[in-house]
C-alpha cells in the first residue's frame, strides 16, 4: 500500500484526532466549539474504519460502508445540533454553555 | 522517500496542527475554517487508503455541507462579536492533561497490537474486477440495502426535527 506506512500510522493519527476532539468538547465554552469537537471525534473513527478495511480485510467493503453510514449519521446530528444552537440562541440571547443551566437544580 | 509516504506524513502532520487549531483558536469563525482543513486532509488520506467514493463523500458531506451549516450557525448566534472572550471554560487545564494521557495510552496499546490481515477470499474465476465506485455501489444496493433506506428514513426525521427546532414561534 503506502511504502513506510502500517496501519499503526493512522490508528496512532485518529487517536491524536480522537484526543483532540475530545478536549474541545470538554473544554470549549461555545456550543458550536463543542460540536466541531464532536465532528473531529466523528472523523478520528471513520479514518479508523476506513484503514482497518484497507489494511486487513481489503476483500471487503464493510469498513467504507460503516464510514459512509457514519458519515450521514454526523450529517444529521450537526443539523439538529445546530438547530438547537440556534433555538437555545433564541431563547437565551447566548450559545455560552454555562448559560445553559435550565436543570441544574 | 515514496510520494505517497510524504504525502501521507504531510497530511498527517497539517491535520493534527489543524485540529488543534481548531479546538484552541478564539475566533469560533476561524476555527470553522480550521475544521474545513482537517476534513479536505482526511480526504486525502481517504484516497491514499484506496477509499475513492469514501474521499468524494467526505468532501462533498463534510466540507461541503456540514462546514456550511456550522457557519450559518456560528453567523446567526453572532460568535464574531465576542471573540475577544476566553473561549475555554475552567476544565482547560485537567482536560488537556486528561486528553493527552488518553493519547499516550492509547498510542501505546495500538502500537503494540498484533495486527493480521484477514486472508481476502479468492475471486471466483472469470469475476469481473471491479473499480472501488462499482464495489461500494453494488455492497451498498446488495448487503446494505436495508440500512441504506434507513438512512433515508433518518435524514428525513433529522429534516424535519431541524425545522421544527429551529423555526420561528409564529402563534
Amino acid at each position: 500500500m503506502i511504502p513506510g506506512v502500517g496501519i499503526g500510522h493512522f490508528l496512532v493519527l485518529s487517536a491524536a484526532l480522537f484526543s483532540v476532539g475530545l478536549y474541545g468538547v470538554i473544554a470549549r465554552r461555545s456550543a458550536v466549539g463543542v460540536l466541531m469537537g464532536l465532528e473531529l471525534m466523528f472523523n478520528a473513527a471513520n479514518l479508523n474504519l476506513v484503514a482497518f478495511n484497507a489494511y486487513l480485510h481489503s476483500g471487503a467493503m464493510a469498513g467504507q460502508m460503516f464510514t459512509l453510514f457514519t458519515i450521514t449519521i454526523a450529517a444529521a446530528e450537526a443539523t439538529v445540533g445546530l438547530a438547537l444552537v440556534v433555538s437555545i440562541f433564541r431563547a437565551r440571547r447566548s450559545v455560552r454553555l454555562e448559560h445553559v443551566d435550565l436543570l441544574k437544580g | 522517500m515514496q510520494l505517497s509516504t510524504a504525502i501521507f506524513y504531510l497530511c498527517a502532520g497539517l491535520s493534527v496542527f489543524s485540529a488543534v487549531r481548531v479546538v484552541t483558536v478564539r475566533n469560533v469563525f476561524h476555527a470553522a475554517l480550521f475544521l474545513a482543513l482537517t476534513l479536505a486532509l482526511l480526504a486525502v488520506l481517504y484516497l491514499l487508503l484506496n477509499a475513492e467514493f469514501v474521499a468524494v463523500v467526505q468532501l462533498l458531506v463534510y466540507v461541503g455541507a456540514v462546514i456550511v451549516l456550522i457557519i450559518f450557525a456560528v453567523m446567526l448566534t453572532a460568535q464574531i462579536g465576542d471573540a475577544g472572550v476566553g473561549q475555554t471554560n475552567r476544565l482547560a487545564v485537567p482536560a488537556a492533561l486528561g486528553c493527552a494521557a488518553l493519547f499516550l495510552v492509547l498510542q501505546k496499546a495500538l502500537l503494540s497490537a498484533p495486527w493480521a490481515p484477514t486472508e481476502a477470499p479468492a475471486p471466483a474465476a472469470g469475476a469481473p474486477v471491479l473499480s472501488n465506485l462499482q464495489a461500494v455501489g453494488m455492497s451498498l444496493l446488495n448487503d446494505y440495502v436495508y440500512p441504506f433506506e434507513l438512512t433515508a428514513l433518518i435524514l428525513f426525521t433529522a429534516l424535519i426535527g431541524a425545522v421544527l427546532i429551529a423555526r420561528k414561534d409564529t402563534e
